[in-house]
């Protein structure tokens, strides 16, 4: 297909005109003969051949040809050889939120997108891809209708880091297949990338600085917490901030610290304790404004309280003893407990209606004797820290059936450990012997028991990076807000809650009966706070000299020159023959 | 007429003609048709009375005791006549046809003189308009150029009345070379068959233009005949083709006529060059080497 750069060049062809003014049809030769005798009669009517009547014209068709060829030639024309699918991958991970004099990173890669749509034939086929911690697939467009400003409104950053590779697989996946792909981000390419990823750059180095860490620990007396505020300054430039410590929007704290460039400081703060989630905010102005801030939410008041009733285990109690940040009280009813632990019970016990129970029924021995432990549901959060698939237990028969579903092990076909939930409380029941079973001795035991008392007392992870997926083992959640008050929608499982869609920084809200929990989740500071890298390639460029282009569009204008001068040539070579 | 470099190229050449056209007992280079008083031996014929004893083969009277006499062949010369068109038509053409022809009577005229042949000019329109009776020598050589250099141009032309006009003057044996563009209905083959009766032996050279072997026609141009100038026709490129039937079909005529009468026939492009013209007319037989 033909384009036209320049097509006012086209009025120059009135050239021609002139051309056929100056040079009219002449006016009927006359040539002294010999005699007619050999033309008289004939049929006068005979049209000529068209080379003779080409050959009478010459000079006007190759001036005309000549004119004809510069005005083009003028006018720029490019043809496009054939139509490109291309695809472009823009980087939407937090650094491209970075700012430089004025500009984000990701408006110049919307610009490097313009010029790309811009450089690509007429009818060429663009897919745009939006690379976050997921891939978004914008939509596919035609080269002509590409425009940034569509491109804009869908654009949206993220708090975590880019999956570029991933984007690029599902971007090479695509039917018709991409002949290149556009990869447009302020990381470096990596070097093992294939030959039909063209990798453009954006971004300049800046100085940027972060809250790197934030950790909340409650003080002993459960009164108070403390906070600790990492900040890192990534720049080349000393600097000196204040970081703000703020609990529901209500200013808890304020601490200076002093930022050395390319070393960290710490703001350390003891605080009334509070309850849910708080957020340290550095005041500087940076580059890049969504590290600034971070969320911790604030932990439980105390350690889960555990209460060991029933026969002695000198094995449980054992496993008991080196669980750290737990208390263990023994045969007393009076005392408050998160979870119970009862050896030789075949049924729950009533008392603490609230608290987890890990019961170990009495039971007969079986008859098969040692058997190996076989999972049955190894994607339990109970089992996900505990390699128990082959140890030795000897299992006990119980006369208390277990729901199929509930059971995570087996050994020699009979159950030995099952999880499930009875009520308001949640229930783990262990049936082997542990004074004559093996795994007793080995590792696994007491991670079996950490697992079982952390999943009984529900002390899930409460802080997450964003871009990944959180989890947590708590059932009866009923809904899911986002850190700007929106729903999300989230995936319940028989073990738990799950949600993919974290890329913005904040704190989570998982509604459940017993009130919301909240979750932080923390921008992506490791990969993306560091601003100070420099990049290949000139981000300040305007144009797509540095981008390798679609060999389809051509320019003809030298072509056409040459050939008008070739032109030119075959008509001075002519007129000089016929002078001649 | 002809420039030294012209006249260069013609050394070494001699006007080959049959010997039909050599005189018998002239002191010529050339064999006559005829026997008579030679050098060269011809054949033995029996004593006939009256002979001169001097011929008397007396080698073969001892051998076979026979009188037999030595019969040599005749030396002679050649008579050159050359007949010059000068009518309105042959002054088209760059260079002119005209032009072309002085210029090939006058190397004629050179080889011949040159080689002791006699030679002699005439210029015809419609009728014999100078005439140069045919001689040797340096002098004719002079004369004949001299006629050839004011040579102008006549009206109309009439090759076989001029021819007869020609050959009721002169008789052969002779070499007479026409030289015309033959471009009248008839070819002149009248006149040409009257010169062979007359016992001359002709040569055709037929002098054309480029235009008329080839003509170029863009679209349409309006030609107009140079002998009767009140005559104009336009002609268009579609015309070329079937002219060039006709044209080629009355080469063709005069040529057949040529073969079957032992002439020689040639062509000539009045636009190449000297030279070209002398190699054309020695592959034609006009010229030869000197042997």
């Amino acid at each position: 297909m033909l384009t036209l750069t320049q097509p006012a060049a086209l009025w120059l062809l009135l050239a021609l005109i002139v051309l056929l003014l100056v040079r009219r049809i002449p006016p009927r030769r006359q040539q002294l003969i010999g005699t007619l005798h050999f033309w008289a009669g004939l049929d006068s009517s005979k049209q000529p051949a068209f080379s003779h009547r080409v050959r009478r014209h010459q000079h006007l068709l190759l001036q005309a040809s000549f004119i004809v060829l510069v005005v083009l030639a003028l006018a720029k024309p490019q043809v496009a050889l054939s139509r490109h699918d291309v695809a472009l991958v823009i980087d939407t991970s937090m650094s491209m939120g970075a700012t430089a004099q004025g500009r984000r990173r990701i408006d110049e890669a919307l610009d490097q997108a313009r010029l790309i749509a811009e450089s690509l034939p007429t009818g060429s086929r663009i897919a745009l891809y939006l690379a976050g911690p997921d891939t978004t697939g914008i939509g596919t467009f035609s080269a002509a209708d590409a425009t940034t400003e569509t491109w804009s409104s869908d654009v949206r950053l993220s708090d975590g880091s880019a999956n570029l590779d991933a984007a690029i697989e599902r971007a090479r996946a695509a039917e018709p297949r991409p002949s290149r792909i556009y990869v447009i981000s302020d990381s470096t390419q990596p070097s093992a990338s294939s030959g039909d990823v063209e990798w453009v750059h954006v971004g300049t180095p800046a100085d940027n600085a972060a809250i790197t860490a934030l950790t909340v620990v409650r003080g002993e007396d459960n009164n108070s917490i403390s906070i600790l505020a990492r900040v890192t300054n990534f720049g080349a430039v000393d600097a000196v901030a204040d970081v703000v410590i703020r609990h529901r929007e209500t200013l808890m704290a304020r601490q200076t610290v002093s930022l050395p460039a390319g070393t960290s400081g710490s703001a350390v703060l003891q605080l009334p304790a509070v309850a849910g989630a708080i957020q340290a905010h550095l005041e500087r102005s940076d580059a890049l404004e969504a590290d600034n801030s971070r969320f911790a939410v604030v932990p439980a008041p105390s350690a889960p309280r555990a209460l060991l009733v029933g026969n002695s285990s000198p094995f449980l109690e054992q496993a008991l003893a080196v669980l750290p940040g737990i208390d263990v009280a023994t045969q007393s009813s009076s005392v408050a407990a998160d979870v119970v632990i009862c050896a030789g019970c075949d049924r729950v016990p009533t008392e603490h209606p609230r608290a987890g129970v890990l019961l170990l029924p009495s039971g007969t021995p079986s008859s098969t004797g040692l058997a190996s432990v076989v999972l049955t549901a190894g994607d339990h959060p109970l089992l996900a820290d505990v390699a128990a698939a082959g140890e030795l237990v000897l299992p006990l028969v119980s006369s208390v059936p277990l729901d199929p579903p509930a059971v995570l092990m087996r050994a020699g076909g009979h159950p030995v450990l099952a999880a499930y939930e009875d009520g308001a409380r949640r229930v783990v029941d262990l049936r082997f012997d542990p004074a004559r079973s093996p795994m007793a001795v080995r590792p696994a035991f007491p991670l079996l028991v950490a697992s079982s008392v952390a999943w009984l007392t529900s002390t899930d992870r409460v802080t997450w990076t964003a871009g990944d997926p959180v989890g947590l083992s708590i059932t009866g959640i009923t809904g899911v807000t986002g850190p700007d008050g929106t729903s999300i929608p989230h995936l319940t499982t028989r073990f738990g809650v799950s949600v993919d869609q974290t890329s913005a920084a904040g704190i989570y809200r998982f509604a459940s009966p017993d009130g919301d929990i909240p979750v932080a989740v923390n921008p992506a500071v490791a990969t993306e706070s560091d601003l100070s890298s420099p990049v290949s390639g000139d981000a300040t460029k305007s144009s797509t000299a540095g981008i390798t282009p679609v060999r389809s569009l051509v320019n003809l204008d030298v072509a056409l020159l040459v050939a008008a001068l070739v032109v030119l040539a075959g008509e001075w070579r002519m007129r000089s023959r016929g002078q001649g | 007429v002809l420039s030294p470099d012209e006249a260069r190229i013609l050394d070494g050449l001699v006007v080959a003609s049959p010997a039909a056209s050599a005189i018998a007992g002239a002191a010529g280079l050339r064999r006559a048709r005829v026997r008579g008083v030679g050098m060269e031996f011809h054949e033995h014929r029996p004593y006939q009375h009256g002979d001169d004893p001097r011929s008397i083969d007396w080698a073969v009277e001892a051998r076979l005791d026979q009188l037999v006499v030595r019969v040599a062949r005749a030396d002679g010369d050649l008579r050159v006549h050359l007949m010059i068109d000068v009518s309105q038509s042959m002054t088209v053409g760059a260079p002119t046809k005209l032009a072309s022809a002085v210029k090939l009577a006058a190397a004629l005229s050179y080889v011949a003189v040159e080689r002791r042949d006699h030679v002699g000019v005439a210029t015809f329109d419609d009728r014999i308009q100078k005439f140069l009776l045919p001689g040797a020598g340096r002098p004719q050589l002079f004369r004949t150029l001299n006629l050839l250099e004011h040579i102008t141009a006549g009206g109309e032309s009439s090759i076989d009345r001029a021819l007869l006009q020609y050959g009721a003057a002169v008789r052969g044996p002779g070499l007479a070379v026409v030289i015309s563009d033959f471009l009248e209905p008839g070819a002149g083959l009248d006149g040409l068959r009257f010169l062979l009766h007359r016992g001359l032996t002709p040569a055709v050279l037929q002098v054309v233009a480029g235009d008329e072997l080839n003509p170029q026609i863009d679209d349409s141009v309006e030609f107009i005949d140079v002998e009767h100038q009140g005559r104009r026709l336009v002609v268009t490129a579609g015309m070329v083709a079937a002219y060039r039937q006709r044209f080629a079909a009355h080469v063709q005529r005069l040529r057949l006529f040529c073969v079957q009468n032992s002439i020689s026939w040639t062509q000539l492009d009045a636009s190449v060059p000297f030279a070209s013209m002398v190699s054309q007319l020695e592959r034609s037989g006009i010229f030869s080497p000197v042997t």
